[in-house]
């Protein structure tokens, strides 16, 4: 094994399941498999010109969304619904773990990656800026929005945390 | 670890992703292989039809632009007999314009001779 392919396996060990939990919350369970080789695939192609500038988490991670909304351009798997419109009488109460999975999947395209970097995977903002190539800014207003849908919803479902 | 307590409930409360396959890496890795491979050199046969593809498209070729370039010439030929050329047109219409110029010249001299004469 020469040295990239050392440094490679390295960083698949290291962020793979990072990766997989972050594209899983991202676009669900059913191109799961398909993206997380995707996006390694891709790191082993452009690992030559990676100048260290990012640190290789979030490089990776930037490549990684990157696949997930290439593929899902066109036709994004979830939410299947807006998540103002998931009121609580047309939603029956199910356990807390699928409540939570229905909240962050019912975030928008938009909302969710930040949402899910920062308050799942504990990103930073300046982090999260570089994964998703949006200023600094752009990324508080979204986790800000994100944060205050998220818990509306819980509360509409019977779930009052003080955050 | 974050303190954030929207942090903390979620990840207390958050669904696991299903297991990654336990051969996923090596999938990447023959993936990478495959790509990187160095392809076998064509076989003689295929080379033989490669050559004979590029000789008949070249004769093709050719031929299409011989035929092409006869049809051009022989459409510039029966332009140039079915239009007259511009030159003795240009030619007459600068002779009448003298014609009438210079004439009207002539005239105006005899007119100023006469005048001269007038005065005189």
């Amino acid at each position: 094994m020469n040295s990239k392919e050392a440094l490679f396996h390295e960083w698949y060990q290291e962020h793979a399941p990072g990766l997989r939990n972050y594209l899983f919350r991202l676009a669900g369970a059913s191109a799961l498999d398909d993206l997380v080789q995707e996006t390694f695939l891709k790191v082993w192609r452009a690992m030559d010109g990676f100048d260290g500038r990012a640190r290789p988490r979030t490089w990776i991670y930037r490549i990684g969304h990157n696949t997930a909304m290439d593929r899902f351009r066109e036709t994004w798997p979830e939410p299947a619904a807006d998540i103002e419109s998931l009121a609580s009488a047309s939603v029956p109460r199910p356990e807390l773990k699928d409540l939570v999975a229905k909240g962050v999947g019912a975030l928008s395209e938009t909302l969710r990656p930040a949402f899910v970097l920062h308050y799942q995977l504990e990103f930073s903002v300046s982090e999260i800026a570089v994964i998703l190539g949006v200023p600094e800014g752009t990324v508080k207003t979204r986790l800000m929005a994100a944060r205050e849908k998220f818990i509306a919803f819980l509360g509409r479902n019977g779930v009052d945390y003080e955050f | 670890m974050s303190s954030d307590p929207l942090t903390k409930f979620l990840k207390a409360n958050a669904a696991a992703p299903p297991p990654a396959p336990a051969d996923e890496f090596a999938r990447i890795h023959a993936r990478i292989t495959a790509e990187e491979a160095p392809r076998p050199p064509p076989s003689r046969r295929s080379r033989l039809w490669a050559g004979g593809g590029l000789a008949a498209v070249s004769f093709v070729l050719a031929l299409s632009l011989t035929s092409m370039q006869s049809r051009w010439s022989g459409g510039s030929r029966v332009q140039v007999a079915a239009t007259p050329s511009p030159v003795p047109l240009l030619d007459r219409e600068i002779s009448d314009y003298f014609e009438e110029t210079l004439g009207a010249f002539e005239r105006s001299d005899e007119s100023w001779g006469y005048d001269e004469e007038f005065i005189l």
